[in-house]
């Protein structure tokens, strides 16, 4: 079963490598040995998950017992990339960067979501790229190959080196198939990305390094680690043990011993220590995630890289990449620094996504063109995914969780339909488009239970996430903030949601008809069988998602209920209040 | 300490360069009267390979360490390194050059490139201050003429002359240094110098150990790094470099680029290595203990000075120039990290530096032997947007072209993404401990560095996504007819691509990471009055090489 994840890496990455060498076959060929590659991994993702659900059971007890995350003994995948240093006995992750891959309840949803959105990709651009169809479609599968390494890395590195590589396909397929101002948008993409990775980086490297020295005792050193699994007892401990020296020293009080007195000192004077540079790294970590995801003032590259990206590529860019940055704060940022997360994160974090929501809401709302409204639309959402996790608690994180896998199904659709619009008009301007409902009925039916979805109406799945992660804020007690407050501030992101996109259906399926005048010679037609079959099992998704998602929520909880325990273990015996300098 | 190695020793020890540099006089004297159209470029192919075969021939361990106050050449890991390494880098350049068989002057090409490499070698293998100038001049002397030989007709002359007397002084100021600290120390020998510098005078019992001692040292120690200064373009002695590099071919671009940067280095290495050994306490090196602080101004300046510059330029040998500065600065951030970190740490400065000039070369070399390919007569390749059209007219190429300039960008699986791992690595796990102040403050000054160096590669991330949207995302002006035969240097390539690959996948492919670890522990880094020299077997295991 372990071939499985592999494979699950290795089959885009062999179809990209074998699709991008297709010069001389033809765009028919190319296209069509791509989607058989992408409907393969499809496929294969989808077994992966069928087989590992009833695993998570007795994985769940594990990752309570360890304290950490825990990738499914059979599924995995380890072997040495790079070793510097000697393995020491019982600890093979020492001094070594590792090719660690695994599947624990935190990945797995999100690995058929990929497949699907890549296969839905290909099936929305399958008559608009006639140009060097090859190329495009390779560095498809190649953007494919990168996301789901991030999404099953367990090792620092590794799951840095994947989370970058995103960069170079995409920066090829914006810049050769994207709108007219393509190469500026592909190059700003690529350049705020990198800089913000760059920041992830030195972030993980200073963690690594100051893990690496013991703090607890001087005497021992511990072994260089970059597994995530270690890196987050590793910091755990230290956390723990710092506080306990710390707080349990002070309830003796035989503090008249000078000796003892001297070595609490010492142990305050490295708790601050800790603390201050713990701040540093939760700061350098969360850059390349806020710039990826993106949030408030790292946004400034998406609405140029969505509009004029190729719309397929548009739908993985919303559906899944900006995925990768909420789940690096899941994964690392706040597991492995829980004390800033608490302290600095709400506070910080919470603000950036209300004014994420009702920011992008606004601007929203000032559009005239569907695909610049959408990625502004896809900005206030994942202001959604940020509240949920930095609420810290369980309902929280589990609301986060299902608003990226929600809202990568809706917003998907939503730039499918956007696609369907641009290819059969060659426009995606409102003032051009309107009242299309009279001529497309199929496709303005579909269309409205979509925008229902996004809008988040109460038995669709736009609603659990969102509802969700508003409570999570709501129930928060970090005396930082005022939970209540904020949510409730952000509940207006869902109002004027409903606002833009009730407003655009209104626009552009209500009313009168008024088309663009045509040069083409083609009569424009309803859905056709390829759009039918991505959108209509894609909204059964989305019902069922709507209607039942406990079987997702229960799935999760192991890791969930971790991240919140690991919170609350290191914050427990710190409140604010009681640390006296 | 008495007894020297005898001339049968050296002979053997030096047999490879000692050979190459004989092919390459016999080649000098006989050039003239033969027939023009002798294979010289396969003859030196097989020079190289010879000498090569050689040098792994040769058994480890032949020069006794304790020997070292009284030998001029030495053997130790980093010696190994350069050595391997330059004669890798004489083959790499052989096949690039290969294309010359038809011009007039070709014999003397290849000889002068033998010459080159030799030099590079010895730079590599010098214990003595006077061998170590040897090698030097063995390098910059070839340089001239090659650059006049292969220059662009109208600014060969300028970009020789202007190459020549910068290197004539920054020789001086070597020599310069050279000579003063042989006024000081009384021996050429770098072995005794180094540990005089750590010790003090030695060999003048009567002076005493003060702080003007340290501040006597300073001024020839930095008269030799400002001359070193030139052959690795480091800031303030980088102007030359774009103006020379603008008037000559991409094949010589390649081999300025290169070769003196990696002789400059070794010799950095070799000359400040007593101060920059990994775990050099303070204290154990008396004279230059804050010799980082220099290294690390030098280094953040060059980093930033070479972007920033780069991003102006439009020509691309100048991008490329401003690119190869500013790299240098990056790796005087591994030798700057160098002595503060502890032997614990699991990483290198100095082997973080040399794992970047591994990286650096590949990757550059790739890069002008691409434009070398490229650059016809019939269309001169000079600005970025020459290469409009390269991406879609001779696709492989340019995908090898991708490949390096990613590796210079520093994306991950490429070796450019683990260079700069291993040297932010480095800079951001300086130890400190709790009660020193003035610790905690290194530390933070490192991190600074790290943060300096990731800053730069983004912003500099920009000059090669604009060669790269040169060639992929603008239509080609007119169509170009590429010949597809295949040429030698298409042979360096490929050997670039897969090794810029393997050392961003896998390095222990292409070599064994152990050889770059404790290279800055020379032999000669501890003081051999009171040393504990390495057994020879431990020598051994690390430089077990593949």
């Amino acid at each position: 079963m372990s071939q499985l994840v592999l494979l699950l890496l290795l089959v885009p990455l062999a179809g990209g490598l074998v699709t991008l060498f297709l010069r001389n076959s033809g765009h028919e060929f190319a296209r069509k040995l791509a989607l058989g590659f992408f409907l393969l991994n499809l496929f294969i993702s989808l077994k992966l998950t069928w087989d590992y659900l009833p695993l998570l059971e007795k994985h769940s007890v594990s990752v309570d017992e360890k304290l950490t995350f825990v990738p499914l003994n059979v599924s995995v995948t380890v072997f040495d990339l790079i070793r510097f240093q000697a393995p020491q006995e019982g600890r093979p992750d020492a001094g070594a960067i590792r090719f660690f891959i695994g599947v624990d309840g935190l990945n797995l949803f999100l690995l058929p979501l990929t497949c699907i959105l890549f296969a839905g990709s290909v099936l929305a651009t399958w008559n608009s790229i006639r140009e060097k169809s090859h190329l495009y479609y390779g560095l498809m599968l190649l953007l494919q190959f990168s996301t789901i390494g991030a999404f099953l890395s367990f090792d620092v590195i590794l799951f840095y080196a994947f989370f970058e590589l995103t960069l170079i396909p995409l920066l090829f397929l914006i810049a050769m198939w994207g709108g007219p101002n393509r190469q500026y948008a592909a190059k700003k993409l690529f350049v705020y990305t990198l800089g913000g990775g760059l920041a992830t980086l030195l972030g993980i490297i200073g963690l690594v390094s100051s893990l690496n020295q013991n703090h607890l005792d001087d005497n021992t050193d511990l072994p260089i680690t970059f597994s995530i699994p270690e890196l987050i007892t590793a910091s755990h401990d230290t956390q723990m043990g710092l506080n306990k020296k710390v707080y349990e020293a002070k309830a003796d009080k035989d503090l008249l011993n000078p000796l003892l007195k001297s070595n609490l000192e010492l142990n305050k004077a490295r708790l601050d220590y800790w603390a201050s540079s713990q701040k540093w790294i939760f700061l350098l970590l969360a850059t390349g995630f806020l710039v990826k995801l993106p949030a408030f003032p790292f946004h400034t590259w998406q609405p140029t890289a969505y509009y004029e990206a190729p719309t397929g590529v548009t739908l993985v860019l919303g559906g899944i990449l900006a995925k990768l940055g909420a789940f690096g704060f899941l994964r690392l940022c706040v597991p492995l620094l829980p004390v800033p997360a608490w302290e600095l994160g709400t506070y910080l974090f919470s603000v950036l996504a209300m004014i994420a929501i009702l920011y992008g809401a606004a601007c929203a709302i000032a559009q005239d063109d569907l695909k610049r409204m959408l990625a502004y639309s896809s900005f206030s959402h994942l202001g959604f995914c940020l509240l949920g996790i930095f609420a810290l608690n369980e309902t929280g994180l589990t609301g986060s969780y299902l608003q990226m896998i929600n809202h990568g199904l809706n917003v998907g659709a939503l730039f499918f339909i956007c696609e369907i619009l641009s290819h059969r008009y060659g426009t995606t301007k409102f003032k051009d488009l309107q009242g299309l409902g009279s001529k497309l009925k199929i496709l303005s039916g579909i269309s409205v239970f979509y925008v229902m979805c996004s809008v988040g109406l109460p038995g669709l799945n736009g609603f659990v996430g969102e509802v969700m992660c508003l409570f999570g804020m709501f129930e928060s007690k970090n005396p930082n903030i005022t939970g209540k407050v904020i949510a409730s501030i952000c509940s207006l992101g869902m109002v004027f949601g409903a606002w833009y996109l009730i407003s655009m259906v209104m626009k552009v399926f209500f009313g009168k008809l008024s088309e663009p005048v045509f040069k083409k010679d083609d009569s424009v037609s309803d859905l056709t069988l390829i759009e039918k079959f991505f959108l209509f099992p894609m909204a059964v998704l989305c019902l069922i998602l709507g209607m039942y998602p406990q079987p997702m929520i229960d799935t999760i909880r192991p890791e969930i209920h971790l991240i919140a325990k690991l919170n609350l273990q290191a914050n427990n015996l710190l409140p604010v209040s009681k640390l006296d300098k | 300490m008495i007894g020297s190695l005898l001339i049968v020793d050296y002979i053997q020890y030096m047999m490879p360069e000692i050979m190459l540099f004989a092919l390459a006089s016999l080649i000098l004297l006989l050039g003239p009267f033969v027939k023009k159209n002798t294979p010289w470029a396969l003859i030196s192919t097989l020079g190289f390979l010879l000498a090569y075969f050689l040098l792994l021939s040769q058994k480890r361990g032949s020069i006794d360490p304790s020997l070292l106050f009284s030998i001029n050449i030495l053997e130790d890991m980093s010696s190994n390194f350069i050595r391997h390494f330059s004669l890798g880098m004489g083959l790499y350049f052989c096949l690039l050059f290969w294309r010359d068989c038809q011009t007039e002057n070709t014999f003397e090409t290849f000889a002068l490139l033998m010459f080159l490499v030799t030099g590079c070698s010895i730079v590599g293998i010098a214990n003595d201050l006077v061998v170590l100038f040897l090698g030097l001049e063995l390098i910059s002397i070839p340089t001239y003429v090659l650059l006049y030989l292969h220059g662009k007709k109208d600014l060969a002359a300028e970009s020789a002359m202007k190459y020549f007397f910068l290197s004539i002084f920054s020789s001086g100021l070597v020599l310069l240094g050279f000579s003063y600290l042989y006024g000081i120390v009384g021996t050429t020998n770098i072995s005794a110098i180094s540990d005089a510098l750590c010790n003090g005078y030695r060999f003048k019992p009567s002076a005493d150990l003060d702080n003007s001692s340290g501040l006597l040292f300073l001024i020839p120690m930095l008269a030799i790094l400002a001359g070193l200064g030139f052959k690795i373009s480091m800031v303030p002695f980088h102007f030359y470099a774009p103006d020379v590099y603008q008037g000559t071919t991409y094949r010589m671009c390649a081999l300025l680029a290169t070769v003196s940067k990696v002789a400059g280095f070794a010799a950095i290495v070799r000359i400040f290595g007593f101060a920059l050994a990994q775990g050099a306490l303070p204290g154990s090196s008396k004279t230059l203990d804050n010799i980082y602080v220099l290294f690390w101004i030098l280094s953040a300046v060059t980093m930033t000075i070479g972007t920033i510059l780069g991003l102006l330029q439009r020509n691309l040998r100048r991008i490329l120039a401003y690119s190869s500065i500013s790299h240098s600065g990056y790796i005087l951030a591994g030798i700057a990290v160098a002595p503060k970190l502890e032997l614990a740490t699991g990483i290198d400065g100095i082997g973080a530096s040399f794992f970047y000039l591994i990286a650096y070369f590949f990757g550059t070399f790739g890069i002008f032997a691409v434009l070398d390919v490229l650059d016809t007569k019939e269309k001169p390749i000079e600005d970025w947007d020459d290469l409009a059209g390269i991406g879609s007219q001779t696709p492989l190429l340019a995908i090898c072209l991708a490949v390096f300039l990613f590796s210079l960008i520093g994306i991950p699986f490429t070796g450019g993404f683990l260079a700069k791992f291993f040297i932010v690595f480095g800079c951001v796990s300086v130890p400190y401990t709790w009660d020193d102040a003035l610790s905690k403050g290194t530390h933070n000054l490192f991190f600074l560095l790290g943060i300096i160096a990731f800053l730069n590669a983004a912003v500099g991330s920009w000059i090669y996504l604009r060669i790269l949207s040169g060639i992929y995302f603008k239509p080609a002006i007119w169509p170009r007819v590429f010949k597809t035969s295949f040429r030698p240097s298409y042979l360096p390539i490929i050997g670039c691509v897969f090794i810029v690959l393997a050392l961003g996948i896998k390095p222990s492919l292409v070599f064994n990471l152990n050889v770059l670890k404790g290279m800055a522990q020379p032999l000669n880094s501890v003081s051999l009055s009171g040393i504990d020299i390495p057994k020879p077997a431990e020598i051994d295991v690390a430089l077990k090489r593949q």
